[in-house]
């Protein structure tokens, strides 16, 4: 009994080795792993795509994501997928991915942070510059698509959806306390003093995870002109912005162990009514209705006090997008499969499909029957006269994390913002 | 003993080969990673020693050194020593010593990611169970973790949570010694403390080596728990080259110089673990 | 071993007289244990209670008990992951971990502590060094040779680093303990005619089942919660061991505590369950053992 399957297996092994090695001399080791699976069914064609995401687990568009697959296989028998998706917060997926891709163990298609952490791949020629790319359909997309090209000019990822981020306000502690919504810089700073003075904390925020906090006053003080500059320009407004921090800090503007709690406990603070403001991203929505506020709380632009910045200019994007590896593109057995999948993958239905499991603003279309909350973020995109990613996303990865992480010595007075960012750029050369 | 040799060669070989492969060789390619500026990936360029000349001066990764040094020390004599007085005592009593032995143990099924959320919420400022209770006691709130306490806030997790390690260790070799030893002792007058410093301790003294090397390395790599409990902070000061090492070769993909600091973290044990060995070495006993 | 004629101290005296020969002494030992005992229940408790109470709760009222009990979280921890399967990967992998690291580390031990030859000092030393190496600074040479070997995805992924890096550890603990058995029984053994590997199956290795049973118990708890190489080396559901599959379980609106707990509860019942059949191995290798139980 034994050996029987295991010579079955051995033979389809065969089979397939064989197929692979015909048409090309590079096997794939996808190809191999799965004829235990779907042994039964081997046609001639069959074709076996590898896909990389990071939506996976109870991710809500993890399920979604798979539905999308099984219908793409149902439609194409002779195609297998294998979905090798895994949740970004667990932190390994660009150790994986990097080590993927410089051991010739790419996927087929991947959804991956089209940021500084995708840099290697490109420059390698590791992924398709899909504006050439025979088959790949690129109409319909909105501006999002015109945001993934890369500084050499093409485009090698297609957007899923967009996100922003702001300030949330908790409009119904507003309200109680008799505190204007603050839409100057004026108002913003006279909010955290008023709830300073009560035991509402102004804004919750942890100082080492400090990412969106430090995005936010470096836009407010150097408007989007300055944000979207690099390190080695020294913006004197980066500096202003990060001793805003300390400003703000020192009237009390956060609690006293902002320094040691992560984004999750700030976030809790803020889900708990004990604090008025918090800086987030669009996916915060869904944990705001998960414990009933979403109608209690709006989001706004942060607002821009510099010369020549505007109150609107956002933080956000589409950070992530589909890349197509070169090796399965250049494979002639996989070609028109890579290809269909892909424009499967990046069709307006799906992309509605996927976004509206997450609320976010999708690439392509537009998302029907939303709160009103969530339809006023969307709205903020649209009318944003500027939309720039996160600094984090295009810096250098040590340098950010220098000054994100520095903000508590700036706060205790032990740096100066000055000292901390030409410190940054030293890490960044 | 004759012909031994190649029962030396028959018996070492396989530890040594399937080590060798799957832990010497990726460390040998981490050193000599630690020579370039790299990502690990795509980008790598000789920089001959520049990683190590930037680590003497970091001070962050100095700030990370003597964190763990002295997070090593605390957790060394305390978590070695309580589990070696815990041993003793379950060793010493004859009911109730299976409850013991199971509910010692519990602290380490749990993973690190509960006991650090766990102590998160002890800790935290406004809702943690610690001010809880000053609130309500009618005291003022206090913020537990500040640059002067988090070390040894951390600290302490760290050697509750594996003192159940040390003791399972001890309690066994505890065990091995032979009745007879005890009842010799006996009829000398020779019981309770001294019982445990004249006979228990100089018998068992070879695994409380294992057990202070063990502390020793395990100290060295700590990562988990800092992580969650401070993430290194309030400002670094907190930080251990666990944590260090990390932020650097996974959060910041600098490689290079994360391998840099994984060189120092095995010289550095290594060094210590020698020392440890050849204080101890001449109060080796055997039977 | 030498007799002991000094005379006691009077701290020696002291603690005769008030701990060892009196009640009292036995009393402040259980006393002592007690009190260990609640911190090491605490936390165990408290995952278990919080695992019945609805996500929020757990950060707003970790440490009241349930008030309205759920069982939610267990029941989006079947739906949402595939625990049984995943169960079986998990017994596979850190099984198979253990099995390989105690022969594999156990004869190497019996060579370390009961044989004399030139390297054995350096040996010793690589392999203390071999403990200090993170899991961080060897992942991606290791998983780009598990590319090369196409077993990406499959249980000797692995298998194979867990077993190398618990081996060093193995063999210090078993040779530590080995090398305290009687020269008396090795002797015997050798008059008897028992060549080296009789001598290490029939004399050491039952003497030495204790610490078998230790180190066998602290490899599969290693093996069986090392999240961080099971994420690269497999984590296709169809080999992924449980710690991946609970990983997942993280939405992208932050950590679920509530299914978290849950997940750890259902983790460490396996755990204690082994640790529970070890302790029993142990118990019963030191007394028939020629040594004392």
């Amino acid at each position: 009994m034994k050996k029987t399957k295991w010579s079955l297996l051995l033979g389809l092994l065969f089979l397939v080795i064989g197929l692979v090695a015909c048409g090309n001399e590079e096997t794939d080791s996808s190809s191999e792993d799965t004829p235990s699976d779907n042994g039964e069914e081997t046609e001639v064609e069959e074709v076996d795509l590898r896909v990389v995401t990071t939506m996976a687990g109870t991710d809500p568009a993890g399920e979604v994501f798979q539905e999308v697959l099984d219908d793409f296989e149902n439609e194409n028998p002779h195609i297998s997928i294998e979905n090798d998706s895994q949740s970004a917060d667990a932190g390994t997926i660009r150790t994986k991915v990097n080590t993927d891709f410089s051991s010739d163990n790419e996927p087929d298609i991947m959804f991956y942070f089209n940021t500084v952490d995708a840099e290697g791949i490109i420059e390698e020629g590791k992924v398709v510059n899909l504006e050439e790319a025979e088959g790949i359909d690129l109409s319909g997309f909105n501006s999002m698509l015109e945001q993934q090209r890369h500084s050499d000019g093409n485009i090698y990822a297609a957007p899923q959806s967009g996100f922003y981020e702001g300030l949330f306000v908790n409009e119904k502690l507003f309200k109680e306390h008799g505190i204007e919504i603050p839409t100057t810089w004026e108002q913003y700073e006279k909010a955290i003093e008023e709830f300073a003075k009560t035991d509402i904390v102004p804004i919750a925020a942890s100082t080492e995870d400090s990412y969106y906090v430090v995005e936010h006053y470096i836009l407010a003080a150097g408007g989007m002109e300055s944000y979207t500059l690099g390190l080695e320009e020294q913006d004197p407004a980066w500096a202003e912005g990060l001793e805003n921090i300390k400003k703000h800090s020192d009237m009390g503007a956060f609690t006293p162990d902002a320094g040691t709690i992560d984004l999750a406990l700030a976030q809790e603070l803020f889900k708990q009514e004990q604090a008025a403001m918090i800086f987030e991203g669009s996916w915060f929505w869904g944990q705001l209705e998960e414990v009933g506020m979403g109608e209690d709380v709006t989001v706004l632009p942060m607002p821009v006090y510099a010369d020549g910045g505007e109150t609107g200019e956002l933080v956000g994007g589409a950070s992530q997008g589909w890349f197509v590896s070169t090796k399965s593109y250049e494979d002639e057995n996989k070609k028109d499969a890579v290809v269909d999948l892909f424009n499967h993958l990046t069709s307006e239905e799906t992309i509605l499909k996927i976004a509206g499991a997450t609320g976010q603003p999708p690439a392509k279309g537009e998302l029907t029957d939303l709160p009103e909350y969530l339809k006023a973020g969307h709205d903020l995109v649209s009318d944003a006269p500027a939309v720039a990613l996160p600094i984090n996303d295009r810096i250098n990865p040590e340098a950010f994390t220098h000054m994100r992480t520095s903000v508590p010595a700036i706060i205790s007075g032990d740096k100066t913002g000055e000292e901390v960012l030409e410190r940054a750029q030293k890490m960044a050369e | 003993m004759k012909g031994d040799k190649i029962y030396i060669y028959l018996f070492l070989t396989p530890a040594f080969i399937i080590t060798g492969i799957f832990l010497y060789y990726p460390f040998v390619e981490n050193i000599l990673q630690s020579f370039y500026k790299t990502d690990g990936f795509f980008n790598s360029t000789f920089v001959g020693l520049d990683n190590y000349i930037r680590l003497l001066n970091d001070e962050i990764a100095k700030t990370a050194l003597f964190n763990s040094l002295e997070l090593m020390l605390y957790v060394t004599i305390f978590q070695v020593g309580i589990a070696l007085v815990l041993a003793i005592m379950v060793d010493s009593i004859s009911k109730g010593s299976g409850f013991f032995r199971t509910t010692f143990f519990f602290p380490i099924v749990i993973s690190g990611a509960a006991i650090g959320l766990l102590f998160t919420l002890i800790y935290n400022y406004r809702n943690g169970l610690l001010n809880e209770m000053l609130v309500n006691l009618g005291f003022e709130r206090i913020l537990w973790l500040t640059e002067q306490s988090s070390l040894y806030m951390v600290a302490i997790p760290t050697i509750w949570n594996y003192v159940g390690f040390y003791f399972v260790i001890l309690l066994t070799a505890i065990q091995k010694i032979p009745n007879d030893f005890y009842e010799a002792a006996k009829l000398e007058g020779i019981t309770g403390i001294q019982k445990m410093f004249r006979l228990t301790i100089p018998l068992i003294v070879s695994d409380l080596k294992t057990c202070i090397v063990l502390a020793i390395t395990g100290t060295l790599k700590i990562f988990e728990l800092v992580y969650i409990i401070t993430r290194g902070g309030p400002g670094n000061s907190s930080e251990v080259l666990g944590t260090y090492m990390y932020q650097k070769a996974f959060g910041d993909t600098a490689m290079g110089y994360g391998a840099t600091l994984a060189v120092l973290i095995v010289i550095l044990g290594l060094t210590l673990a020698f020392i440890t060995n050849k204080l101890l070495q001449k109060e080796e006993v055997t039977y | 071993m030498q007799s002991q004629t000094e005379k006691l101290t009077f701290w020696e005296n002291f603690q005769e007289t008030y701990f060892s020969k009196s009640r009292i002494g036995k009393v402040f030992i259980y006393v002592v244990l007690t009190l260990w005992s609640m911190t090491t229940i605490f936390p165990l408790a408290w995952v278990f209670l919080n695992s019945f109470k609805e996500s929020r709760a757990i950060i707003t009222d970790t440490f009241k008990l349930p008030t309205d009990p759920t069982m939610q979280n267990y029941i989006n921890a079947f739906e949402t992951v595939n625990i049984g399967k995943s169960y079986l990967n998990s017994l596979i992998i850190s099984g198979s971990v253990v099995l390989l690291v105690l022969f594999i580390g156990g004869l190497a031990a019996f060579a370390m502590a009961r044989m004399k030859f030139k390297l054995r000092g350096l040996l010793q030393a690589i392999l203390i060094a071999s403990l200090l190496i993170p899991a961080f600074a060897t992942i991606v040479p290791v998983y780009r040779m598990m590319i090369n070997m196409d077993l990406v995805n499959t249980y000797l992924a692995l298998i194979i680093p867990h077993t190398a890096g618990n081996l060093p550890f193995a063999i210090l603990v078993i040779s530590g303990y080995m090398a305290t058995i009687p020269k008396e029984l090795e002797e015997a053994s050798v008059m008897d005619g028992c060549g080296r590997f009789k001598m290490f199956t029939k004399v050491f290795l039952p003497i030495s089942l204790p610490s078998f049973a230790t180190v066998g118990i602290f490899v599969f708890l290693w093996s069986y919660n090392d999240l961080f190489s099971s994420l690269v080396l497999v984590s296709h559901e169809k080999v992924a061991p449980i710690v991946v599959l609970l990983s997942n379980v993280s939405s992208q609106y932050g950590t679920d505590y509530g299914l978290m707990t849950a997940a750890i509860a259902m983790t460490v019942i396996p755990v204690l369950i082994f640790y529970l059949l070890a302790q029993k191995t142990f118990q019963k290798g030191a007394t028939s053992g020629a040594v004392k139980g």
